[in-house]
């Protein structure tokens, strides 16, 4: 505790006189663009950083890309059964093994193309992270403008773990090369289920 | 005594192919930057917002410290306080042996640059590997990282197969960065899943919830956060903000500014522990309270460690990150050091044109250049520099303080130019012309066109 009270007591003496802060006004620069381009912005901008984006209408839609995109993968689908206690008793070794992750995000972000997922829909905080290919699903309706407003849709959001993601894993540590599959997901697929609002799970 | 950061140089401009080839890809990252940032309407409010929150909250530090520790606390974070670097090292060490841990994998962190944690850790028999792929590559060359974002950025391809093939037996020869990154991802996946205590940085706190966010494009902050046991976050206390609402702000800000991404793959928000986990964070002064105190050097605490300035910087570009000699290079690196050990890093605010452009393209309007000019004022003060800078700056003074001082001195400058110039092109006698030509002289003096023309 000495080492606390002396930086504390250092930074009291030596800290200026107090800087009042105006409460910032986000409000100027949300719905700067057309509320109907923020899904085409969120599209060009998740390409850009890697994922791939399909836009899916209908429940039957859905569930024929899972069929497909998971044929013979070791895949946990937390979309259509959200049962993360099931995936406890892995082991690290075990969950190396994961191919596929399929889970819901609470919403995208159209400035950078990034979703955000709270401990909620990952289940288990590593598997967004180990998977070999993460798929991604967000409704429509749930979109927001950037990241201010994303941090208003947080607020209140007692999770004790949560993240954007924007496409997959990626370094250019050597020579600037951009390498995608640095230690994550080697793929960020993205599905946008435009299924006029309800909800096809 | 240690090498100066001009002696440095000199051996990383040896090769003017690959000094060339730094130049140009530091340049290539700024202009992404450029790009990115054009595409924001806003983004000169957000630099202002950014440095109007930083202002508060280092106004009010002490507080915030004591909201985010309670606000952790109650998280179930374990939270450690430390006065230096010595301090910082105990505590983590301290953290390893209790959970009677072996083997540690570590994210990108500065701070633990900063305080040697590494050599710290492997001097009491502990295994640390850095999992950043730069970081590793870096490791492996027994290096220190010479960029804080890209820590390997003054290596080629090559260079780096045959650390692999020498270390981690890649095929020799084999230079694609694919093929590299492939057998780093699989030598590191092991490394995650073995490993039993995961150490990251910070990049942003937030005193209201008592959470804190750490910012990666690989992922490997969470691959090893989420999978070991213990999870161990060093922080220097500069790195707090007010509120979550305030991280809009600087999320918009940092990648753009470092790489030129419109955010980082992976933005990871830690509240509090997995169930049957641990979170410490260790609070870390190292004489930042010592810079809260200078009215001159307080703006350097609200650096959220983008590395645009050394992207932008002319000198940073030709000299090579390892020619700063700190933890921290670069034009921020050479107004933090001083303050560190003003003997030692006395050469550093002279690495520096003074052009400005580190403080144009700062995300949160740091005064990196007019810093740099009165760390220079201090060092002077102090006679912290050498015999031959003090007799040239004297001279200097007295050259520049009487103007027929000072055109006698032009006109014989011009003369000598244009009539012995080996008199100047001798690096013996003019260290300013080791890299490059001397200008030829002009016939006049603008003075003299002027007197000639200005009346026109």
């Amino acid at each position: 505790m000495k080492a606390r009270s002396i930086i504390l007591d250092k930074v009291r003496n030596s800290k200026p006189s107090f800087i009042p802060l105006d409460d910032i006004k986000y409000s100027s620069m949300v719905c700067r663009t057309d509320r109907n381009n923020w899904w085409s912005q969120f599209r060009a901008l998740a390409e850009t950083v890697g994922a791939s984006v399909i836009r899916l209408d209908s429940q039957h839609d859905f569930q024929q890309f899972i069929d497909e995109y998971c044929e013979g993968q070791a895949i946990v689908n937390l979309y259509h059964h959200p049962d993360a206690p099931t995936l406890m008793p892995l082991d690290n070794t075990d969950l190396a093994l994961i191919q596929s992750a399929v889970m819901p995000a609470a919403f995208a972000v159209a400035e950078n193309g990034a979703l955000w997922l709270s401990e909620k829909q990952m289940g288990i905080r590593v598997l967004p992270f180990i998977c070999e290919q993460l798929v991604l699903v967000v409704n429509e309706r749930e979109i927001v403008a950037n990241m201010h407003e994303a941090y208003e849709r947080i607020t209140g959001d007692l999770e004790g773990f949560g993240v954007f993601i924007a496409g997959p894993s990626k370094t250019a540590d050597i020579e600037q090369s951009l390498v995608i599959g640095a230690h994550g997901p080697k793929s960020l697929t993205v599905v946008i289920l435009g299924n006029g609002g309800s909800d096809p799970a | 005594m240690k090498k100066k950061h001009a002696e440095l140089a000199e051996v990383f401009n040896a090769d003017e192919s690959m000094t060339d080839w730094h130049d140009e890809t530091l340049w290539w990252i700024r202009q992404k930057r450029d790009r990115s940032a054009h595409n924001i309407p806003e983004w000169e409010q957000l630099r202002q917002w950014a440095s109007d929150i930083k202002a508060h909250t280092l106004s009010n530090l002490d507080y915030y410290l004591e909201e985010f520790e309670r606000n952790a606390i109650a998280n179930g974070i374990k939270v450690h306080w430390a006065r230096d670097a010595a301090e910082h090292n105990a505590i983590i060490a301290g953290i390893i042996r209790e959970n009677g841990v072996s083997r540690v994998v570590k994210s990108k962190s500065m701070l633990t640059e900063e305080c040697h944690l590494n050599d710290h850790l492997k001097d009491l028999g502990i295994e640390v590997v850095d999992t950043d792929l730069g970081e590793r590559i870096v490791q492996l060359r027994d290096e220190p990282p010479s960029h804080i974002v890209l820590p390997a950025i003054h290596l080629k391809k090559e260079e780096v197969s045959k650390t692999f093939h020498q270390k981690l037996g890649t095929e020799l020869g084999n230079h694609d960065p694919v093929y590299l990154t492939s057998a780093a991802r699989d030598h590191l996946r092991e490394r995650f899943i073995e490993a039993e205590l995961a150490i990251t940085g910070v990049n942003f706190a937030v005193a209201n919830t008592g959470e804190f966010v750490v910012c990666t494009n690989e992922g490997n902050a969470d691959m090893g956060a989420h999978l070991a046991k213990v999870h161990i976050a060093a922080m220097g206390i500069e790195k707090l903000i007010p509120s979550q609402k305030h991280l809009g702000v600087f999320t918009r800000l940092l990648a753009r500014s470092a790489t030129g991404q419109p955010i980082t793959a992976y933005t990871s928000h830690f509240r509090t522990p997995a169930r049957g986990r641990a979170i410490h964070i260790v609070l870390v002064d190292n004489g930042r309270s010592r810079l809260l105190g200078q009215e001159d050097f307080r703006n350097s605490l609200k650096c959220i460690r983008c590395g645009a300035c050394f992207n932008t910087c002319p000198v940073y570009r030709r000299s090579g990150g390892h020619s700063y000699h700190t933890a921290i290079a670069g034009p921020i690196g050479s107004i933090l050091s001083p303050n560190l050990d003003l003997k030692a890093n006395a050469d550093l605010p002279f690495a520096s044109t003074l052009c400005g452009s580190c403080s144009n393209v700062c995300p949160v309007k740091i005064n990196i250049h007019e810093q740099l000019w009165k760390w220079r004022q201090v060092i002077a003060d102090k006679k912290q520099f050498g015999l031959f800078k003090r007799l040239s700056m004297r001279v200097t003074a007295t050259v520049l303080s009487s103007p027929f001082v000072y055109r006698i001195t032009g006109r014989m400058a011009r003369w000598v130019l244009r009539n012995w110039p080996a008199m100047i092109n001798r690096k013996s006698i003019n260290p300013w012309y080791k890299q490059r030509e001397m200008p030829e002289a002009p016939k006049e003096s603008f003075r003299e066109w002027y007197v000639k023309n200005g009346q026109l």
